[in-house]
């Protein structure tokens, strides 16, 4: 089914896109809030924000994940106060996007490796923006940053393809 | 829109693609595992870079306290029993604090906010790097 180019933003459309963003601006300060996970490695953390991002690339399409994204970016920073934080996943943000886009246009994964992908072009694009950041080789935590991002992917991945599963085909009907 | 769904519906859960994806990661893991140093040096001594530039350094075995003020914050130091830990700095995450003490080359305390880096270096290097 082809939708033409031209067409108005539906109100349901509307009302999911901001749904997402709301949710991936909670969990993200839910998040924030726990406790870190390993004390070795206190920037590792699950991410469950990303879910809904990836959930509007996949379901709407890369410019809707993109108006997720910087919604829930936008808020985050004016809500916590932390700019930097904010740079540095905006940064991780560009790079995991761009690398979803592609992984869209070509589609011979499924959800789960294109999550793990995205997640670990997410924590390459962190530790590249640190490292220019603060002109120090960063590589050595490179290891546990790539194995961190390969089990948070994972996750986030299993988490989207059970809420795509799981959501009757109804939900998406006038979606377009 | 509907098609595009049922599509994502009917893909299977993992595919040898998955497989092949996890595989390059867990490689590109053991490749700069391979080249992460982790053998332990003599008389390991810390630096501390502020701002990229380097601000102190000294023994690991010697027990100090280094306070950095810097126009961002303020950071204390605790250098004890062979280790260094961040014992308390103003920036807003805390995390640098979090991540404990570290005396091996391979970790580092990051303190993103201040800009204050503090690595474990080898003394023996160190000390030509002095004369030279």
């Amino acid at each position: 089914m082809q939708t033409s180019k031209k067409q108005q933003l539906s109100t349901k459309k509307l009302a999911v896109l901001a749904l997402l963003s709301t949710l991936a601006l909670i969990s993200f300060l839910i998040e924030s809030t726990l406790p870190v996970l390993f004390p070795y490695m206190p920037y590792a953390k699950l991410g469950v924000a990303n879910i809904f991002i990836m959930f509007a690339i996949l379901v709407f399409g890369v410019k809707e994940g993109i108006i997720v994204a910087v919604t829930k970016l936008l808020l985050s920073a004016m809500i916590t106060g932390n700019i930097y934080g904010c740079l540095y996943s905006a940064c991780g943000l560009t790079l995991s996007i761009l690398a979803l886009a592609i992984l869209v246009k070509f589609d011979f994964t499924t959800i789960i490796g294109k999550s793990i992908i995205s997640s670990v072009c997410f924590n390459a694009g962190q530790v590249l923006f640190a490292s220019v950041s603060l002109s120090q080789s960063l590589v050595a935590i490179m290891p546990l940053m790539l194995f961190c991002s390969l089990i948070s992917g994972g996750i986030i991945g299993i988490a989207i393809k059970i809420v795509i599963n799981k959501l009757p085909i109804s939900f998406f009907v006038n979606l377009g | 829109m509907q098609s595009k769904i049922q599509k994502l519906k009917n893909e299977k859960f993992f595919k040898i693609s998955d497989v092949i994806i996890i595989a390059v990661v867990v490689f590109a893991i053991l490749i700069l595992l391979y080249f992460t140093n982790f053998a332990s040096v003599e008389n390991p001594q810390y630096n501390i870079y502020v701002e990229n530039e380097l601000y102190q350094t000294g023994s690991l075995s010697e027990d100090a306290e280094i306070i950095i003020t810097t126009e961002n914050g303020t950071a204390i130091f605790h250098v004890e029993n062979g280790a260094i830990h961040m014992h308390e700095a103003t920036c807003p995450d805390g995390l640098c604090i979090e991540q404990g003490e570290i005396s091996s080359t391979s970790s580092k305390i990051i303190c993103l906010p201040l800009k204050i880096v503090c690595e474990i270096t080898g003394g023996a290097e160190s000390e030509i790097d002095a004369v030279s």
